[in-house]
């Protein structure tokens, strides 16, 4: 290999020219990175009270939105909430901002920075996002009020409702299923 | 439909922080993973049993130079949330994006070019995904299509004619004594004349005898025939080189936003048929480059559709054999020959036609070329190309073949060969 031509400073050959896929409302995948990254950033800093951990972990996630990233972020984060005392904003904000990753790092991990999502699909995994955010926050007031001790919560109440929320998911995914 | 590595490895760490949170007491670390145990049983719940089905169609436009159009059609069957589309085309960048499923939607491609001819486009490679991508189909493929791009042909004015015109009817005044506008002469009436071309002033002035009263001699009007041109137009498919020389010998890709000579070729040939077509002339087209049938010449809408069809599909086509004869023309036809003059085959064949008593013009279609990417050899190599090939040009300008640079003011140029006055004798 010529390592020489590599410093030369000749002509360079326009880009191609692109094809088009012509959707009529989309928004482009490095914008949803970038919102993913602002979430980790300004969620979790002020919760963890941090900058190297939530800034390394956005430019991850910047870099490679992988579903494995995300695997290793909740890793870390439900490690990060086993060190310290149990805190109910904590535990949400984590679940809220770890969900959310989730769910934009889905919508742009098949795609490159310059790829497009149908804002029809951002908005319909938006909104799968917001059932379960609701299912999910409400289980971490559960479980929070289960950790205090009150009688009429346990763990068996925890698990009940969780086992409600996802039939009463289940059954909202198949009307909408059913009546497209 | 599968699962993903991804949504597999986040569905083991929900169930690993689950375990953990239980057993160590901690509700608060256990319901972290909540959501994305919910995500993967959903997952799980609503598999599709198989991903759909993608069509990539043509629509029902003309394709001509600049934007092409084309189709994705895409069904997908219950359960399918998103399909990641890839669209490639040879010489472009590939495109993605990641649509929401429909039971049947049309989502429209395209992309701009400046080639003509017909081109394999819109490839489009798709997975179908369930649930946020944990599951994901195998990859499938459909197209490319052969697009047909047709070249613009934009309107010309003035025509150069052959030297004669055998036609018997048409626009154009030939020089013989016929039915037409212009007056020819006035001469004694004879057999053959119609009564309605006596000029009854002419006859009053000149055979009236002024003793008796009486008329004599009747004199009529004569005029030049009217007549239809034939036109044979040639094009030149043995080379298609673009503007950036380093690409002429292949191993490059030639680029699509860039016209080649043959594309140059093609809208030359477009626009000097329909305006002659237009103009009610007879034409026809042929191929240098392929030993075929030409198309015979003809006037009308549908010989316009059946030279568009055959330019169209013109191509290089390997090393054709030499010709030893020039192809056999209509006689008294105008001949356009299209060509890039860079070898002496098409100058010798222009020679043989003009030789042979045909109006020959050569349009140049060499596009303006580029060196930015040749070395000095290269560059060398090119200058002493283009010198012979300039030197070939004024050779056939010696022997009457007139030119035309169709980068340059054609419409100017063709005006003023439709002005020039050449004998057909005049060789």
């Amino acid at each position: 290999m010529n390592l020489g031509s590599l410093f030369e400073s000749g002509p360079r050959r326009r880009p191609r020219p692109p094809v088009a896929i012509e959707l009529e409302r989309s928004v482009p995948a490095w914008l949803l990175r970038g919102i993913s990254a602002a979430v980790i950033v300004l969620g979790l800093m002020p919760v963890v009270d941090d900058v190297v951990v939530p800034v390394l972990a956005a430019v991850a996630i910047m870099i490679l939105p992988h579903p494995g990233v995300v695997a290793g972020l909740v890793a870390i984060g439900a490690a990060w909430v086993w060190g310290q005392p149990p805190d109910l904003l904590t535990c949400a904000v984590f679940v809220l901002v770890l969900h959310l990753v989730a769910v934009l790092a889905r919508l742009t991990a098949p795609l490159p920075p310059t790829g497009r999502v149908e804002l029809a699909l951002v908005l319909r995994a938006l909104g799968a996002f917001a059932v379960l955010q609701l299912l999910t926050q409400a289980m971490v007031a559960l479980s929070f009020a289960a950790m205090a001790g009150f009688p009429t919560f346990s763990w068996f109440a925890v698990l009940a409702v969780a086992g409600i929320a996802v039939a009463v998911f289940a059954g909202a995914r198949w009307v909408v299923r059913n009546t497209q | 439909m599968i699962l993903t590595s991804g949504a597999t490895a986040t569905a083991l760490v929900a169930v690993v922080v689950l375990a953990i949170g239980v057993a160590g007491g901690r509700p608060d670390v256990a319901v972290l993973s909540v959501p994305f145990l919910l995500m993967v049983l959903w997952a799980g719940l609503t598999r599709p049993r198989r991903p759909g089905d993608l069509e990539v169609r043509a629509t029902s436009e003309h394709s001509e130079t600049g934007k092409v159009r084309a189709e994705a059609v895409l069904a997908t069957s219950r359960g399918v949330e998103a399909v990641l589309l890839r669209v490639s085309t040879q010489g472009y960048r590939p495109k993605e994006a990641l649509v929401a499923a429909g039971k049947e939607r049309t989502i429209p491609l395209s992309l701009e070019t400046s080639r003509t001819g017909v081109h394999d486009m819109f490839r489009v490679d798709w997975m179908a995904e369930s649930f946020g991508a944990m599951l994901l189909s195998a990859p499938a493929k459909a197209g490319p299509m052969p697009v047909a791009v047709h070249p613009v042909a934009r309107p010309l004015k003035d025509m150069p004619l052959p030297f004669r015109l055998p036609g018997l009817t048409g626009t154009h005044t030939s020089r013989r004594v016929g039915e037409g506008y212009e007056t020819h002469d006035v001469h004694e009436f004879a057999p053959g004349d119609r009564l309605r071309r006596i000029d009854w002033r002419v006859s009053a002035r000149r055979a009236i005898d002024t003793s008796t009263g009486r008329l004599g001699t009747l004199y009529a009007r004569r005029t030049f025939a009217t007549a239809d041109a034939t036109v044979m137009i040639v094009v030149d498919s043995r080379d298609d080189v673009g503007e950036d020389v380093s690409a002429w010998a292949g191993g490059v890709d030639v680029r699509m936003d860039e016209t080649t000579s043959l594309d140059i070729a093609r809208e030359a040939a477009a626009a000097i048929s329909r305006a002659y077509l237009d103009l009610g002339d007879r034409v026809g087209l042929d191929d240098l480059g392929r030993r075929r049938r030409p198309v015979a010449p003809a006037a009308g809408r549908h010989q316009w559709e059946r030279i568009q069809q055959r330019l169209v599909r013109v191509a290089p086509e390997g090393w054709p054999d030499k010709r030893h004869r020039p192809p056999q023309l209509p006689s008294g036809a105008l001949v356009v020959l299209c060509s890039t003059f860079l070898d002496d085959e098409a100058a010798r064949i222009a020679r043989q036609w003009r030789s042979y008593g045909h109006r020959v013009i050569a349009v140049d279609t060499l596009p303006r070329v580029s060196t930015a990417f040749l070395n000095g050899f290269q560059e060398t190599a090119l200058r002493l190309l283009l010198l012979a090939r300039r030197q070939r040009l004024r050779a056939l300008r010696r022997t009457g073949v007139e030119l035309v640079d169709w980068s340059t003011s054609t419409a100017v140029e063709l005006h003023a060969l439709a002005r020039t006055r050449q004998r057909g004798g005049a060789r």
